[in-house]
């Protein structure tokens, strides 16, 4: 158990690193902090000066080596534009970050996994239609489109929540819908199939013939193996999750890393992207560590098995 | 393999109907997609009071016929999402195939740039490449294929990784076949139902990608017609003009659902053991 | 009656419970994007430095009027061609408490000046040395005869912090934790979320009345449409870039603006070389139709380079009318019967319905035969090939310049110069050339009279010779509650102590 935690967390480390280089490389590509900084009728001099100042004029593989020796001490350098450590600036966000996805998460296991298990139960009929038309119409829906139709009509029409920002618990609800709603979909669709999967197996019909209640059987013996897959998929889709809340944070003027990651990206502030990715990675990676974890509360045969 | 119903062929309609519109949009558009009058921005549709029957749907927000920009719009966006389709899902399956046939270091190697892939935001990435590429259409293509390459690589991985061991494989490695032959004669055939399954399902999400790369202003550039960009752009004036964001965004509910639908019925036909894992 | 008690339960859930009797003062004002830092030197975004205005003072200001005002400098006057004394206002303290001294300004000017310390150092590069003569006199020595010093003072990068904060350690402390002189104190920052600031009731400027506002919270929203939503329902007070087709919707403050619209061309090489091409581009462009249908009228069309907000502006120079025709002509007179191909870009969300306004011009310009490929072009890249003036010969770039003096030598010598933004792009700004000489000789001229004559000659030549094209000059626009109203500014500064709130 200890070997598979620390090659577990080798490879963490491992793919952490990965992403970080990709962004390292990725951003140096194109555009020029300084310029971005300068007003457009600034001198070549100031311009060369300032890149200086910013540390950006030694050789990139000078920059990458430092870059890597800050990174494993926590330090992600100074923000060009902020003026501060990155890694704080990002971690100061991260709560917000973490607190949207988590709520869509529960909103949409809370909507889905039932609305998968009725559809199953009722294959064929009405209600299984009714269910996955609503998941597909959640899946089409574009998370911009989503969020200005909510807030105009939840917010603006109805006068029931908040349009926008970060606060009380009301503010939580309609950016957690916008993005829950996409996730709710793919998990309602999974769920469904899933059980269907696992009503037709021996253990559940001799879970039946042996006399259990329907709702023991279902609950007990379906749900408990159904999930498996499910527990995978939102492991995987957490990545998309965290692409979906940088949509949800600009509409929604949600003070979350995402919309931190995309404005300085624009701005090429590197240190803060850098930061920025490292951090969503590791959560990523860390989600499926969970996920790996539940597995085996799950499905004990799963325990030890390196789930790549 | 159970029999594929007709009717299950019901939601190709609205796809079939789309990929017309996107061959034949030169006849079909009663109108230039990317000429307008700006005199007469934001008409509502003919059946609404201030509306003409030569202008079906209404205008948009530089006057020009909304049908018409929703039938280019319809070549864009499908082409796009064809392109990138085939892209990811052609590149991931060879990938996923040779990793999970060789295993050992190549596996390895593949597994960590999967897991790479998988925890890099597909945002930030795109937004990344295509600030270094500029927003073409062959950019957005990779752009958008990169984001779904990871999905094929995992599952057909690990279908490999199960069927190699089969007998029929192992008889074939035994009578000496070489290895391009066990992996595109023995092996291949067994899982393409599963690659165009899964390609299905992605043409929908890419569809719904592409507008969110619009919406960050690194959709396809104007005046050329794509669904999604068109969506975001009409999106802040739903207020005084509904038409100019309801027509595209329909388009795109109605064409996604279809293809999902599609993809449902293709795999409760080709694949009797649900491939559940696959998708979604 | 639903919009009360939304107001309140909102006013509720936003802060830690202010005192009923607060509420009333306080003003939440919402702009696109959140403050990057709180160092003045370190920005010159618009959004950015409108927190700058509220919490420093600079040593003149503008009114809302654009007349120039004593504020911590209560007098100035040129001792020579070079040389400038001027006079601080005694007993002025800081937000800490500590007085401010001819020592702070001198600290804050002499970091302006070092290229590569701020991003403001270009509006400081004539200064040559900053003196205290004692603490509440300074002396600015110019390297040439400045007739702009005193608008200098007011410009951004003027904004006046304690002497310590001027090091690279206390500009760090300064970005997070302002401490200013100015109208309104820091109190607290959670970014992207909210700054909040209050009233500094010691302020020198309220001349013995209280302030209007006691606390102000700056909430950024991204997305215009959030923006409008959270003003409609009483979530905020006062909102920014408010894009003209939704005016409609709610209450609006409006002014003409210090900014114009225009569009860089590389007029070193053909097609664009030959003056008949770019004044062809001009007669295709229905300018009016624009302002009129894609920005609901909020504009006004312009030529010969400057905003009427500018010293030197000259009203006798019409904007060109539209009149494809004669574009087609001219174009055929230069040689381009078949007419030429253009790439027409703008950057990423930098200006109102720029994606809708570079689309309307290409389809205009389609009808004379100029052909425009359209480019967004992400930020970052547009912002290099700017700084790095790689326009290339057949590009067209939407800009929106502001002049940052309120004079010609601000906004068109300051983009035209040899050295400025589109200095490569136009011979025609070379030693030796009319408008060249024109505007050195303005630049180092002491006497408005003279000065304004040599800008009516140099306007003219922009006007006939078109080195970039001129659409209209932008409107500031502000959606604003019942509650608050305030004389909007042309230089788009957002400043609380000059607002009023209703009963």
């Amino acid at each position: 158990m200890l070997q598979y935690g620390v090659r577990k967390l080798a490879h963490t480390l491992l793919v952490a690193l990965g992403v970080v280089t990709l962004v390292f490389a990725a951003l140096r590509l194109s555009g020029d902090p300084a310029a971005t900084m300068l007003p457009g009728d600034a001198s070549v001099e100031e311009l060369v000066a300032l890149r200086k100042t910013l540390g950006l004029d030694k050789p990139l593989p000078v920059q990458y080596a430092s870059f890597l020796v800050g990174a494993v001490t926590g330090d992600f350098g100074i923000s060009f534009r902020h003026q501060q450590p990155a890694l704080g600036l990002v971690m100061d966000r991260l709560p917000a970050t973490l607190e949207l996805a988590f709520a869509a998460l529960v909103l949409a296991v809370v909507v889905a996994v039932p609305l998968g298990i009725i559809a199953a139960l009722n294959r064929g009929r009405l209600a299984d239609v009714l269910a996955m038309a609503f998941a597909v119409v959640g899946q089409a829906t574009p998370y911009f489109w989503m969020g200005i139709m909510l807030i105009l009509i939840v917010s603006v029409e109805l006068g029931w929540l908040p349009t926008s920002g970060r606060g009380s618990f009301a503010h939580l609800i309609l950016p957690a819908i916008t993005l829950g709603t996409h996730f709710a979909a793919s998990l309602a669709r999974l769920t469904r199939t899933a059980m269907l999967e696992v009503l037709g197996q021996n253990y559940v019909t001799t879970a039946r013939a042996k006399g259990l209640p329907e709702r023991t059987v279902i609950l007990a013996h379906a749900l408990k193996n159904a999930s498996v897959p499910v527990v995978t998929l939102i492991g995987l889709q957490f990545g998309t999750l965290l692409g979906g809340a940088v949509v949800t944070e600009t509409i929604f003027a949600w003070p979350g890393v995402g919309r931190l990651a995309v404005q300085s990206i624009f701005v090429r502030d590197y240190p803060v992207v850098q930061a920025g990715v490292f951090v969503l990675a590791l959560s990523f990676v860390a989600i499926n560590l969970l996920v790996d974890l539940l597995y085996g509360f799950l499905d004990p045969r799963i325990r030890t098995e390196d789930a790549a | 393999m159970r029999r594929l119903r007709w009717y299950l062929l019901l939601p190709a309609v609205p796809v079939i109907v789309a990929v017309a519109a996107a061959l034949l949009a030169p006849w079909v558009a009663p109108s230039s997609p990317t000429s307008g009058n700006l005199a007469a921005r934001l008409r509502p549709p003919a059946w609404v009071q201030g509306g003409s029957v030569q202008r079906l749907l209404g205008t948009d927000l530089l006057g020009r016929d909304l049908l018409s920009r929703l039938i280019w719009g319809a070549r864009i966006s499908l082409l796009i999402a064809l392109a990138a389709t085939v892209l990811g899902a052609v590149v991931g399956s060879l990938i996923g195939l040779v990793s999970g046939y060789y295993r050992g270091r190549v596996d390895r190697v593949v597994t960590k740039l999967i897991d790479v892939q998988l925890a890099f935001p597909f945002v930030l990435l795109a937004i990344a490449v295509i600030a270094v590429a500029g927003a073409s259409i062959p950019v957005l293509v990779i752009v958008l294929a990169i984001g779904s390459w990871v999905g094929h690589a995992r599952i057909i991985r690990g279908l490999v990784l199960s069927l190699r061991e089969r007998d029929y494989v192992q008889a074939a490695r035994a009578l000496g076949a070489r290895t391009p032959r066990i992996l595109f004669r023995h092996l291949l055939p067994e899982i393409l139902s599963v690659i165009l399954i899964l390609a299905t399902f992605d043409v929908g999400r890419i569809i719904i990608l592409e507008s969110t790369l619009s919406f960050l202003g690194l959709g396809v550039q104007p005046p050329t017609p794509s669904w999604g960009s068109d969506l975001r752009d009409a999106a802040a004036y739903v207020r005084q003009a509904w038409w100019t964001s309801v027509f595209p965004g329909l388009a795109i509910m109605v064409v996604v659902l279809g293809v999902n639908l599609v993809g449902d019925a293709l795999r409760d036909a080709l694949d009797p053991r649900t491939q559940s894992r696959a998708r979604a | 009656m639903r919009g009360r008690i939304g107001t309140i339960l909102t006013l509720v859930s936003l802060l830690a419970a202010p005192a009923a009797a607060q509420r009333s003062t306080q003003v939440v004002i919402s702009q696109p994007a959140d403050a990057t830092t709180m160092d003045p030197g370190r920005s010159t975004q618009v959004l950015t430095v409108n927190y700058f205005f509220n919490l420093y003072d600079t040593l003149t200001r503008w009114d809302a009027s654009l007349k120039l005002h004593p504020a911590l400098a209560t007098s100035w006057k040129a001792v020579n061609d070079t040389t400038w004394d001027v006079t601080l206002r005694p007993d002025v303290k800081f937000h800490d408490g500590s007085p401010l001294t001819a020592e702070d300004v001198k600290a804050v000017y002499e970091r302006n000046m070092v290229p590569g310390k701020t991003v403001v150092q270009s509006g400081f590069s004539t200064l040559e040395a900053v003196q205290a003569v004692n603490p509440t006199t300074l002396r600015i020595i110019t390297r040439k005869p400045d007739p702009l010093v005193p608008v200098r003072m007011a410009q951004m990068g003027g904004s006046i912090y304690p002497a310590r904060f001027a090091s690279e350690e206390g500009a760090r402390e300064l970005a997070r934790k302002p401490i200013g002189s100015g109208a309104y104190k820091f109190v607290s920052w959670t970014k992207d979320d909210q700054l909040v600031m209050e009233a500094n009731r010691d302020w020198w400027g309220w001349n013995g009345k209280p302030p209007v506002v006691d606390r102000v919270v700056w909430k950024p929203i991204p997305d215009d449409f959030a923006r409008l939503s959270a003003l409609q329902r009483g979530e905020v007070d006062l909102i920014t870039n408010v894009p003209p087709d939704q005016m409609k919707i709610v209450r609006t403050l409006t002014v003409s603006s210090t900014r114009t619209l225009t569009f860089w061309i590389n007029t070193t090489q053909p097609p664009t070389q030959d003056k008949r091409v770019r004044q062809a581009m001009h007669y295709a462009m229905d300018v009016n139709s624009i302002v009129k249908d894609l920005y609901a009228g909020q504009g006004k069309p312009f030529s010969g380079g400057l905003a009427d907000t500018d010293f030197g502006y000259n009203p006798a120079l019409k904007p060109y009318p539209y009149d494809p025709p004669r574009a087609k002509k001219l174009l055929a007179d230069a040689g381009y019967p078949n007419g030429i191909d253009v790439t027409l870009s703008a950057g990423i969300g930098t200006i109102v319905n720029d994606k809708q306004l570079l689309e309307a011009i290409a389809d205009m310009w389609s009808k004379v035969g100029i052909r425009a490929r359209i480019e967004m072009m992400e930020m970052a890249a547009r912002q290099k090939m700017n700084n790095e003036r790689l326009l290339p010969p057949n590009g067209v770039m939407l800009i929106n310049p502001q002049s940052t003096l309120l004079d010609a030598d601000g906004s068109l010598w300051r983009l035209f110069h040899p050295n400025g933004f589109g200095g490569k792009y136009w011979i025609g700004n070379q030693p030796g050339q009319r408008f060249h000489d024109l505007m050195e000789q303005a630049r180092y001229t002491l006497d408005p009279k003279k000065r304004k004559e040599l800008y009516t000659e140099a306007t003219k030549i922009i006007h006939e010779e078109k080195p970039w094209l001129e659409l209209f000059q932008e409107v500031v626009i502000y959606g604003v509650s019942k509650r608050v109203s305030f004389k909007p500014r042309p230089d788009y500064r957002l400043i609380v102590s000059e607002m009023t709130l209703a009963k």
